[in-house]
């Protein structure tokens, strides 16, 4: 039997069970918005563990991760260190936002905040922003799944086909079982992942290097400048400490609002569930490290590899491995391809509805109604996506630059939602508004980089700014609603 | 109403306010250190412990002291509260 079909006989086995687990967990979620949405708030922490950890095990951490080693050395720990605080203001705020949640019966990020601020429009500017930042992603989780199966059969299957046969069954289990089919199959995908990236991260420094500690050496004597932090930036210079700093602090402002995972905070059991999640989170950071050995171990080994995302399946389909072990390595990229993918698909579809279609213009739907909407809204959202992953000539990298600049502005206002109680809805719109601008703006002009900051910082800044000058200038909210939801 | 901004719930006691500082005085400490101007002091490939580079093992130094101030933080209130109440964070 050729290689390529035991591999392809691996991954499908490892998709099938991925299936299995995401049809089976969906039983037990009731059938209504909240159950198909958050779960009916009952996930217990190994659940939301593995969603967490599924944010970073991306298809970008898998391949851009090694990729970004590989190509631009150190400029990859900038990926660890946002992580080290990522999720902390979680810890502090999260449990105020779940505990809203059950009063209110939030299952949406934008619904916390157009109910704080009393603004459908509001509502409607938040699914915008989050729809604009998640399209480009789920479609960059699309192409990875597609280029896994394409390498792995040497060319046979094209990457048009990769994509719709792993989405195929993330479609099936996300539309049959909301986020209870995304929670289990992301615990089953993590653990596989987990073990699969140790494995790696070990044995290929040791196969091509007698070991971690020798390739580094050679590293450090062939190409010093990789391991000299900030790295080299996308063309090979070395990296300024303003952009890497910057892209530090824009990742750390934006991570823990991204909408998907916002709206997590939603499911969760109790409290401390909640709370043991942000705790045990740099856990899932640490089995990053062997995921950067791999990119350090193609340095000298495999020279040149263009793009560089490609190193990783390049240096499993360079060396003689077993199939079986080449297998589990596909299945491994589209687990971390597909748990991204799942939570992104299912929030967009429930972002849509819920405070787009619901929010501004039909507040009387039905619940039942609104479920079937969020489900086939999966389809079409995910038939946009895969159009935009294989047919589409339109590049969405650049909105994917944006997107972090773009959840980033959503500080200020949790901030404001949080701590602030004279911010006005007048001030909450305008400071997202004159922040996205900014941010659009800096980026158009690199005439106006400084130092490298990254373009979002600007946008902060001037939201923050206009957010307090347009609220002091509008009348204030009644007391006893905005009580409820600032600190006191 | 305030119209002032509270960051720390007026519920907390003050042992429990000190801590809750400290843990965010902390954690900010942690973001510094990662990036300019303390990270790079140590952003050189050497020395090289357990054999890797000194500016890969100060990051990865930094997420364990964020796990182990998070795993403390949570034993300490969990010892120190009702588990089911959540009146030791942020709440109000």
């Amino acid at each position: 039997m050729p290689q390529w079909i035991a591999v392809l006989a691996v991954t499908l086995a490892y998709l099938a069970v991925s299936l299995l687990v995401g049809l089976v967990s969906g039983r037990r979620a009731s059938a209504s918005t909240e159950g198909y949405v958050a779960g009916d708030r009952a996930l217990g922490f190994l659940v939301l563990y593995f969603i967490m950890g599924a944010s970073i095990f991306s298809a970008f951490a898998f391949l851009g991760g090694p990729g970004w080693a590989y190509s631009r050395g150190a400029a990859a720990f900038y990926i660890l260190a946002y992580g080290a605080v990522g999720l902390v203001p979680w810890y502090f705020f999260a449990p105020r936002v779940a505990r809203l949640g059950r009063e209110h019966g939030y299952v949406t990020q934008a619904e916390l905040f157009a109910h704080r601020f009393r603004s459908p429009l509001l509502s409607g500017v938040l699914a915008v922003i989050s729809l604009a930042a998640f399209l480009p992603y789920l479609t960059l989780q699309m192409e990875g799944a597609g280029y896994v199966f394409n390498i792995v059969t040497e060319g046979r299957i094209p990457v048009w086909a990769g994509a719709a046969i792993a989405y195929g069954v993330v479609l099936i289990y996300v539309y049959r079982s909301g986020v209870l089919g995304v929670g289990w199959t992301n615990t089953f995908q993590g653990m596989f992942m987990m073990a699969l990236a140790w494995g790696l991260g070990i044995y290929l420094p040791l196969r091509l290097y007698g070991g971690v500690g020798p390739m580094f050496d050679q590293i450090a004597e062939a190409a010093p400048e990789l391991l000299q932090a900030p790295g080299l930036d996308g063309s090979g210079e070395p990296w300024s400490w303003g952009g890497y700093s910057s892209s530090v602090a824009i990742s750390v402002l934006g991570f823990s609002l991204w909408p998907h995972y916002f709206m997590k905070i939603y499911t969760a059991r109790d409290i401390r569930t909640l709370k043991k999640t942000v705790v045990f989170y740099p856990t899932f950071l640490i089995f990053l490290v062997p995921i950067l050995f791999i990119g350090f171990s193609g340095v000298l080994a495999f020279p040149g590899v263009e793009p560089a995302d490609a190193i990783l399946p390049t240096v499993i389909t360079s060396i003689e491995l077993p199939a079986l072990v080449v297998g589990l390595f596909c299945a491994g990229a589209l687990a971390a391809s597909m748990s991204t993918g799942d939570a992104l698909l299912h929030a967009s579809a429930s972002v849509a509805v819920k405070d787009f279609y619901r929010a501004v213009l039909r507040p009387e739907l039905p619940d039942a109604t609104e479920r079937r909407l969020i489900r086939w809204l999966v389809l079409v959202i995910g038939g946009l996506a895969y159009y935009f992953a294989v047919a589409s000539e339109l590049s969405l990298v650049y909105l994917l630059l944006l997107s972090y600049g773009f959840v980033a502005q959503l500080a200020p206002l949790s901030v404001a939602t949080f701590f602030w109680p004279r911010a006005t809805p007048a001030g909450a719109l305008a400071g997202l508004l004159a922040g996205g601008l900014v941010t659009v703006v800096w980026n158009l002009n690199p005439g106006l980089q400084w130092q490298d900051i990254h373009p979002g910082i600007w946008g902060v800044a001037a939201n923050l700014i206009t957010l307090v000058v347009v609220s002091l200038a509008t009348r204030p909210m009644d007391e006893a609603h905005v009580a409820r939801f600032v600190v006191s | 109403m305030r119209k002032t901004p509270r960051f720390f719930s007026s519920r907390l006691d003050r042992v429990e306010r000190r801590v809750y500082r400290a843990a965010v005085v902390f954690f900010l400490g942690v973001f510094c250190a990662v990036v300019w101007p303390i990270y790079p002091r140590f952003a050189g490939a050497e020395p090289r412990l357990l054999g890797i580079p000194l500016s890969f093992f100060y990051v990865i130094v930094f997420i364990l002291l964020s796990f182990v101030a998070l795993l403390l933080l949570f034993v300490w209130e969990g010892n120190r509260r009702d588990p089911d109440e959540s009146g030791t964070d942020l709440e109000g």
